[in-house]
């Protein structure tokens, strides 16, 4: 109780991003990372959650947010991009009925961890640490598996962790304008501007 | 569900407050969206609608940048960039300004028409609100429509669902909407939730610098008492914008300032003395309230907490603000604080200023301290010295032997304010000194008679002798007095002299004393119409008694004086003739007083005749007092049988009457236990239903009576919910029936159960629950919770704060709470809350204010300008006095007003037995 005597009114699901410093390009590698963060504050402010303004920058940090949540928790790293909103919307409702939720890279990471209540907080500890570092889908698959918990696995996506993720957000960003559904499709205002700037005409399909 | 495109895709529309779109389309080479369209052209930024014009403030560096590239972005290609970017310099705010307005002059007509609208958003304030809108899902016309008194609840899931952190200019306006409303609790808890303690505590303070209407003020001052921000500079800025609107908020201001007593440290109140209120200002008279608001909030400090404190220097102290500073002191007992302002102020030369000091030194300072200045005072310090201690009595054995010194002074008024102060302590030394200063200074002697007159049975016979041998030549000043300690007397020489005074003559203005006079003798006519009326108007209550004998006809006093100046078998017989006297206007009343005097002989049979119609009576209703006055049989059988027809009896009012004079053949039970069977013909008086204990079960149909009856409201009136504690009464019986798990299906039952049920049972109902969405119950809960000792202390004392300045009933369990504490003040304010002659004696403290400044107002009359300041009292409520009984070391007399008034000063409480007791003075 708070000293109004009150229960905590968070009964909304909370979101965070969590830093993880993407690759850096040659040119605008730091607005780049903005970029990608800002985009993903966004969508996830659009969300019925409510977002978190703390600094996350590790596993700690992390699984100190979540001992301190009075809500299932959303943490989405920052140098993902692009974000469809399928999938951020999916991982809340997941997390309604099941106590994890798992957003995988194909490159061996994670793109989002999400984590409902009532985990015992040494577990959620170690999937946080796990989920920070390297080999993250493996190590924290190995921590469920162990735990025999159930979760429910995001459709795959990316992280920015190289030249040629960049290359496919951009081609992903020009798919998204000749696709039906439009911008909706690619939602990454910041890196469509990033990228207008820095990679020229490619990112409007211009010539 | 709207997703983030749909608002990349969404026009922002012009908004009440005069936003705009941007310019139209435009054929040669420009940008813009075939989604835009024209609403009106820019407005210059000058004519800003919220106040003075925003001035731009210098970006850092890395801001300058940034700003310069969203400006590019606002002439992107595609609309979702423009409108991210037109978000985000919106948040800029005054740091764009500059830039914006640069922007203005661009040669992209799109990136020109948005920094047009930008700078507009800018200068109206409403950035946030914009932002707000965004972030909601809304167009800004949307939530301004909202926000004007829309869809409440829509708007409030919205916020629900949407709202993040950092939306203060939102709350504000929702908080300045919902103000007045129910719905404005709940919305706090979830502004308190997302904003955090200070940002609700910010969005406070700008909806009260928003406020334009005066009566919304008032009811923001309502949400800040019931929900406190975490800063209590906040709660002084909101309440002093209040003020701002409100005229004559003074009073009104501090009592909501006092409400918060207790909630906050004394340091950082006084620290927050010093409002900073940014550029906008406040009005002159709210910024002179502030450091008053701040003394009055603080519950006690210490020196070191009030030297730090931001308070203007003593000299230059408000009178609201000294005030304030002055009762601070005396909390938290800085006697030397309180010599030192004496000191100050006694050298600025303001007698009025002096008088206010020392009646707050007078109580804050040790009594041997102030009886050691008394006399270096001057005579309107002194006064005021007096005044305060017959409004808050320190320790007899010290002050009344002091003020019987007083009596033998030479100055009058001297005397005179000894003498109205001594009333209060009853004892034979007392008895005597005012004797001897009514016998031996004539113009103190109304003064000495009026206290002397409440404690008179304590007199000497010799005295009392002295005294009557007055009343012959006694003047009209000195008579009334006079009389009064005769009669309270009851000696042979007192009696003597008031029999053959009054069968003399007998004044108007002393008839009322006549007749409780004479009804002590009730063998006698004039003894026996004098019981009558007094019988008569006891029905009334035991307040009303006195104004019900004033309303006493011209022709009553005529019979009085007829019936003493006759011997008694003449005044008998013109007693009997009248009554027989079908054309006598006072046939009724020479009725009364035969019946009244057990002298009706057989007359009750015929009586009964004529009021049942078998004879013919042209006004049977004049018999119905006779009826249930008499003692007769006949009289007794017929209230019996009207008692067994219950309520509905036409004849039902005269056993009601019988029973609260005290007649023969029905108990005040039988009596209860028909009326409380069908309340809804009328329920008795409250004195009627406290004149005695009554068992649990009658308890309980009472409060079905109150609960479900006529008499509603008199469910929660404290005096009532004192006393059906008292009777042991099972009142989740009454509220919930034989349901297993009782729910409270509204903010009254809440109460009731949290006011009336044992503590436990009241804590499993009420702990787990909830507040409507619509806040109907909230504040009922929170009072609950505080009630049963569900909330920490701070918090639970300020929410019985907020209860009780919102008029609900919680004061009596406040009182009792203090009174198991052996809390003298609690007893005594108690009683004088209930008691005509101290009803105006409301807060001791508030009391003691209005007397001085009462003095101050009349002219300057040393006599009686303390009573001047009381001004006129109130019909008391009737209390349940035998509920305080089991604390008392002497039990209270049902008529305990006179008894109380001259003990008053006497009440200690005694440690080693637990209880209530009165000092025995010599």
């Amino acid at each position: 109780m708070d000293k109004q005597g009150k229960k905590g009114g968070r009964s909304r699901p909370q979101a965070v991003v969590v830093e993880r410093p993407c690759w850096q390009p040659a040119e605008g590698g730091a607005e780049l990372g903005r970029a990608l963060r800002e985009d993903l504050r966004e969508l996830l402010g659009s969300l019925p959650v409510l977002l978190e303004g703390a600094q996350v920058k590790d596993g700690a940090a992390l699984a100190s947010l979540l001992a301190r949540a009075q809500a299932p928790l959303l943490a989405v790293f920052e140098d993902v991009a692009g974000l469809p909103l399928l999938c951020a919307e999916g991982a809340l409702d997941s997390l309604r009925e099941l106590p994890v939720v798992v957003g995988p890279c194909a490159d061996g990471s994670l793109y989002a961890l999400g984590v409902a209540q009532g985990l015992e907080p040494a577990l959620v500890a170690e999937l946080c640490d796990a989920a920070c570092g390297a080999g993250a889908l493996g190590a924290v698959t190995d921590l469920l598996a162990d735990a025999e918990l159930e979760c429910t696995v995001l459709p795959p996506w990316f992280r920015v962790a190289g030249e040629g993720d960049l290359l496919f957000a951009e081609n992903l960003a020009r798919l998204s304008l000749l696709s039906e559904g439009g911008e909706e499709d690619f939602i990454a205002d910041r890196l469509r501007v990033w990228l207008e700037r820095h990679r020229a005409g490619a990112a409007e399909g211009r010539p | 569900m709207s997703t983030p495109a749909g608002w990349f895709r969404r026009v922002l529309l012009a908004a009440a407050g005069g936003l705009l779109l941007f310019a139209g389309a435009d054929a040669q080479g420009i940008r813009i969206s075939s989604r835009s369209r024209i609403v009106e052209p820019a407005r210059p930024a000058s004519q800003s609608p919220a106040g003075p014009a925003v001035e731009p403030v210098e970006p850092a560096p890395e801001e300058r940048d940034r700003i310069a590239e969203l400006i590019e972005q606002l002439g992107a290609s595609r609309l979702s960039q423009r409108d991210r970017a037109m978000g985000e310099l919106a948040r800029y705010g005054a740091k764009a300004l500059g830039q914006v307005r640069e922007g203005r002059k661009n040669d992209d007509d799109e990136i020109a028409n948005r920094c047009a609208l930008l700078e507009e958003v800018i200068q109206s304030r409403k950035a946030e609100l914009f932002l707000a809108a965004r972030q909601l899902n809304l167009s800004p016309g949307e939530l301004e429509n909202l926000l004007a008194g829309g869809d409440v609840q829509k708007l409030l899931g919205l916020l629900k669902s949407r709202a993040q952190p950092g939306m203060s200019a939102l709350w504000a306006r929702v908080l300045a909407g919902l103000c007045g409303r129910n719905e404005v609790f709940p919305t706090v808890e979830l502004c308190q939730s997302l904003e955090g303690g200070e940002g609700y505590g910010a969005a406070l303070v700008e909806a009260a610098q928003g406020l334009k209407a005066t009566e919304l003020g008032g009811q923001l001052m309502q949400v800040v008492v019931w929900c406190p921000p975490l800063r209590p500079a906040d709660a002084l800025a909101t309440l002093a914008w209040c003020a701002s609107v409100q005229d004559g908020a003074v009073s009104v201001l501090v009592e909501h300032a006092r409400a918060l007593r207790g909630y906050y440290g004394a340091a950082e109140l006084l620290a927050a003395a010093r409002l900073n209120t940014g550029e906008r200002k406040l009005s002159p008279d709210a910024a002179e309230l502030v450091p008053a608001m701040a003394l009055a909030a603080v519950e006690r400090c210490t020196a070191d907490e009030l030297r730090a404190g931001a308070l203007p220097p003593l000299d230059r102290m408000s009178t609201a603000v000294l005030e304030e500073y002055l009762a601070l002191l005396v909390r938290s007992g800085l006697s030397r604080q309180l010599e030192n302002a004496m000191v100050a102020l006694t050298a600025r030369g303001d007698a009025r200023l002096l008088s206010l000091i020392c009646a707050y030194y007078a109580q804050g300072a040790s009594l041997a301290d102030a009886l050691a200045v008394f006399d270096s005072l001057p005579a309107s310090a002194r006064l005021a010295m007096l005044d305060s201690w017959a409004v808050l009595p320190r320790d007899a054995r010290v002050l009344q032997p002091f003020l019987c010194g007083l009596l033998t002074r030479k100055e009058a008024w001297l005397r005179d304010g000894a003498a109205r102060l001594l009333a209060q302590y009853r004892a034979p030394s007392t008895a005597r000194a005012l004797a001897q200063c009514a016998l031996t200074t004539p113009d103190s002697a109304p003064a000495a008679l009026r206290a002397l007159a409440l404690m008179a049975e304590l007199l000497e016979p010799a005295d009392v002798s002295a005294l009557a041998a007055l009343l012959p030549t006694a003047g009209h000043w000195v008579r009334p007095a006079l009389v009064e300690v005769l009669l309270a007397g009851k000696q042979p020489a007192a009696d003597a002299a008031l029999d053959q005074a009054w069968k003399q003559t007998l004044p108007r203005a002393e008839l009322l004393q006549a007749l409780r006079f004479f009804a002590r003798n009730r063998a006698t006519p004039a003894g026996a119409f004098a019981a009558s009326q007094v019988l008569l108007a006891s029905t009334a209550g035991a307040g009303a008694t006195l104004r019900a004998l004033q309303q006493m006809e011209p022709a009553d006093l005529e019979l009085m004086r007829a019936l003493l100046a006759l011997p008694p078998e003449q005044g008998l017989e013109l007693l009997r003739r009248t009554a027989d006297d079908l054309t006598d206007p006072l046939r009724p009343t020479a009725a009364m007083a035969l019946a009244a005097g057990g002298l009706e002989e057989d007359r009750a049979a015929e009586w009964i005749r004529r009021m049942a119609g078998e004879v013919w009576d042209p006004e049977p209703a004049g018999l119905t007092a006779a009826l249930s006055l008499s003692n007769q049989p006949a009289a007794v059988q017929f209230r019996r049988d009207a008692l067994k027809q219950g309520p509905e009896s036409e004849h039902f009012g005269l056993v009601s009457m019988a029973v609260l004079m005290g007649r023969e053949g029905i108990t005040r039970e039988e009596w209860l236990a028909a009326v409380l069977d069908k309340p809804e013909l009328g329920l008795p008086s409250l004195a009627s239903v406290f004149a005695g204990d009554l068992p649990p079960a009658a308890a309980q149909q009472l409060l079905s009576a109150t609960l479900f009856g006529s008499g509603e409201s008199d469910a929660l009136h404290p005096a009532m919910l004192m006393y059906l504690r008292h009777c042991g009464l099972d009142p989740l019986a009454v509220l919930y029936g034989s349901t297993e798990k009782p729910e409270p299906r509204d903010a009254r039952q809440i109460l009731l159960t949290a006011l009336l049920a044992d503590r436990a049972r009241a804590v499993v109902i009420l702990k787990d629950r909830s507040p409507r969405p619509d806040g109907s119950d909230w504040q009922a809960l929170r009072t609950a919770q505080a009630l049963l000792g569900l909330l920490p202390a701070p918090v639970a004392g300020q929410v019985l704060n907020a209860a009780r300045l919102a008029g609900q009933p919680v004061e009596m369990d406040g009182v009792l709470r203090r009174l198991d504490a052996g809390n003298v003040g609690a007893l005594r304010e108690l009683l004088d809350s209930y008691s005509p002659a101290a009803q105006v004696l409301k807060k001791s403290s508030t009391a003691l204010v209005g007397m001085v400044r009462e003095r101050w107002r009349t002219e300057m009359r040393i006599e009686g300008a303390a009573e001047g300041a009381f001004g006129q009292p109130e019909e008391p409520s009737d209390l349940p006095v035998r509920a305080l009984n089991s604390r008392l070391s002497q039990p209270l007399p049902d008529e305990w007003y006179a008894w109380w008034a001259c003990r008053r000063g006497l009440l200690e409480f005694d440690r080693a037995a637990g209880r209530f007791t009165f000092v025995e003075l010599p």
